[in-house]
């Protein structure tokens, strides 16, 4: 018997991989049967995690987690009300009463928006501006901490001005873009390396500098109240290339993680189905 | 000397040799030395200092923390340095019996007790142990624990929050009054008309995909408003708009919205309700469901805004197979890589934001997004100022006032 469910998994499986040749019948029918399937798994999931033990057994059968609960009581209260309100969205099928609808779905959202307000102030604002505050001074020596201060103005300093002199020798130029970069890239490295010398302690960590002037020139990237044009433009375009590279190692490392989903299915097939890797 | 004679002779030296060294050891045997003995370690620790015991205030605080401190031992790392631990003890009143708490390790001068009955008055006691003897006794009480109604280490939350709101509450109000709101044009709303233009020149249908996210996710809500500006276009053009949906409740709402732009241009016979069609919450029935629209029905232009999650790259994929123009939106830090990657455009999470206020110029949308752009200039200002009194006095109460989050 397993070995028949085994077959028609990985029939299934290779009716989606199809798809990879062209549109063909065997993955629409591939398609409309986890579409079929999903509908009625869903409805039933739906019903036995939430809206059984959450409106039904407390609201008819006055229980929760099987201990039992008084009509009217509190509890009882607090699974009818949130039930009602649930089947208030449905108004929107009958046009007369469709606004009935707005009620609940106002009151779900502002909820939720209420009950993530603090903690999404905390977490995505304060902590980032913490961390960021003291992460370029992230060393105990003062004048170590100043060099880093100074390396993180200087990177930033040369970044802007090498986005505004490109775009003064024009973009035509492939000698005076790979000049101005190379003169940038030497000076920045020269003046890290005199001011780890200067201050003996040395620069601890160009990452964190390379973070702080990231988030500057992100944060400038989606500004909208002006355009972006004269410093802030050369900002935005700091910012626009720090997205990149990030957008570029999420998306290698993300590529990684579903190369080991498909490694898994060619498992299932050669070992569940086919028995030929041990 | 011959060999035999030598070899008698090493025989004799090392018979001799053995005899000697057995006769050694018999006499270690018979007088054991007891120089090697460890004594008796009969020296107390030197005891705990400055302990205290106060209400412990955090994210979940229901009165039932207590959080304790103290100055480590002398002979802790230092001294004679033989503390191993400290040993707690909690009592229920000054003359109650005392309960083993728990336990610190040598090095540790903070404890929480996470065990307390809110508003209880309990009594504190820590000794420093060496692994034999215990310390001076060191206590402190009574001290209870308390529910907080305000957090007080959270006062630059609610500071912040203010400043915020205050700022979508004044920038509302001025858009309400018709100020005029500068928004900088975001260049993926020009390609979705770009795109619309395309189908409509190749009479193919458009696709455009909300997300899969509930109708209380505010990339949804975004999506809806970036819809109506769809379907106004689609409406003129009289081009299909094809809208699959993930959840139940975001296509009733697609429906009213793609209803109401068709009416809004005057043409509201050319609705299709067949058009806005719900699939499945499974997620990857989903995007099962919306590539095979793509390949059969073929749209020319794919639009993808709102919340996606793993299904993006299977439908940006395959909407690039398809040779459609692509214009994607979401604010999916995890998700964005791919629609840069397979899409023409990409509006990139604010920008979604910025687009749905930019086009629908609706106050409160206008209010938002220039209270949070304002709120980035504050943000800016206050990270640098952070760094430069950090340097200057790493100990500053500026920086303190954040650090103690």
């Amino acid at each position: 018997m397993a070995f028949i469910w085994t077959t028609i998994g990985a029939l299934l499986t290779l009716s989606i991989y199809s798809f990879l040749y062209k549109d063909n019948p065997f993955y629409k029918f591939a398609e409309h049967l986890v579409v079929g399937v999903s509908a009625g798994y869903y409805l039933v999931i739906y019903y036995f995690n939430y809206i059984h033990p959450n409106v039904f057994s407390p609201v008819f059968l006055l229980q929760i987690g099987g201990e039992p609960i008084g009509f009217g009581s509190f509890l009882w209260w607090m699974a009818l009300i949130p039930g009602l309100l649930g089947v208030l969205l449905y108004a929107r099928f009958f046009p007369k009463i469709a606004w009935v609808g707005r009620w609940a779905l106002g009151i779900y959202v502002g909820g939720y928006a209420g009950l993530g307000l603090s903690p999404v102030m905390q977490a995505r604002v304060i902590e980032q501006l913490r961390a960021n505050a003291l992460s370029v001074a992230g060393v105990e020596d003062p004048f170590a901490a100043m060099t880093n201060l100074a390396l993180a103005v200087g990177i930033f300093a040369a970044m802007v001005y090498l986005l505004i002199v490109k775009r003064n020798l024009g973009a035509k130029n492939p000698l005076a873009k790979v000049g101005v970069l190379l003169v940038s890239a030497i000076v920045a490295y020269a003046g890290w390396l005199v001011l780890s010398l200067i201050s003996g302690a040395g620069v601890v960590s160009i990452t964190n500098i390379l973070l702080v002037v990231g988030l500057l020139g992100t944060l400038s990237y989606f500004f909208f109240s002006m355009k972006h044009k004269g410093i802030l433009g050369g900002l935005a375009r700091v910012g626009i290339v720090f997205l990149m590279v990030g957008f570029g190692a999420s998306f290698g490392y993300t590529v990684m993680s579903r190369i080991s989903l498909l490694i898994g299915r060619v498992s299932f097939l050669l070992h569940d189905w086919l028995h030929l890797i041990d | 000397m011959s060999a035999a004679m030598t070899m008698k002779l090493l025989r004799s030296i090392l018979f001799w040799a053995t005899m000697f060294l057995a006769a050694c050891a018999c006499a270690q045997d018979a007088e054991p030395d007891t120089s090697f003995a460890i004594p008796l370690d009969t020296v107390l620790p030197a005891p705990v200092t400055g302990f205290e015991a106060s209400d412990y205030v955090d994210n979940s605080d229901a009165g039932d923390k207590i959080e304790l401190t103290w100055t480590l031992s002398a002979d802790d790392g230092d001294g004679s340095d033989d503390v191993l631990s400290y040993q707690l003890w909690r009592s229920r009143g000054a003359e109650a019996a005392w309960d083993s708490l728990g336990t610190a390790a040598a090095g540790q001068a903070r404890y929480v007790d996470e065990t307390a009955e809110p508003g209880v008055d309990y009594h504190y006691g820590i000794a420093a142990f060496d692994g034999v003897n215990y310390s001076e006794h060191a206590s402190f009480g009574p001290v209870a624990g308390r529910a907080n109604f305000f957090q007080s280490t959270r006062t630059s939350v609610l500071v912040l929050m203010v400043v915020f709101f205050g700022m979508v509450l004044v920038f509302t109000k001025l858009a309400e009054r018709g100020a005029d709101l500068f928004v900088r044009r975001i260049p993926g709303l020009n390609a979705i008309e770009e795109a619309v233009g395309r189908a409509t020149e190749m009479g193919r249908p458009v696709l455009y995909v909300p997300g899969i996210g509930e109708i209380d996710n505010i990339m949804t809500i975004a999506s809806l408003t970036i819809l109506s500006h769809v379907a106004k276009i689609t409406a003129r053009y009289e081009t299909p708009l094809i809208v699959p949906t993930a959840r139940a409740v975001v296509m009733s709402a697609a429906e009213e919205v793609v209803k109401e732009a068709y009416a809004a241009v005057g043409k509201p016979d050319g609705y299709n309700p067949d058009n806005i069609r719900y699939l499945s919450d499974a997620q990857f029935a989903f995007a099962g469901a919306v590539n095979g629209i793509m390949l059969r029905e073929k749209p020319a232009a794919n639009l993808y805004m709102g919340a996606f999650w793993a299904e993006s790259l299977l439908l940006a994929e395959t909407g690039f197979e398809a040779g459609a123009i692509q214009v994607a939106g979401t604010a999916m830090v995890s998700q964005l890589p791919f629609f840069v990657t397979a899409c023409d455009f990409t509006l990139m999470g604010e920008e979604l934001y910025a687009a749905s206020a930019y086009l629908s110029r609706e106050p409160k949308l206008l209010g938002g997004l220039k209270g949070s752009d304002w709120m980035k200039v504050l943000s800016i200002t206050i990270m640098t100022a952070g760094i430069v009194l950090y340097l200057l006095n790493p100990d500053n109460a500026f920086v303190a006032w954040f650090s103690s989050q």
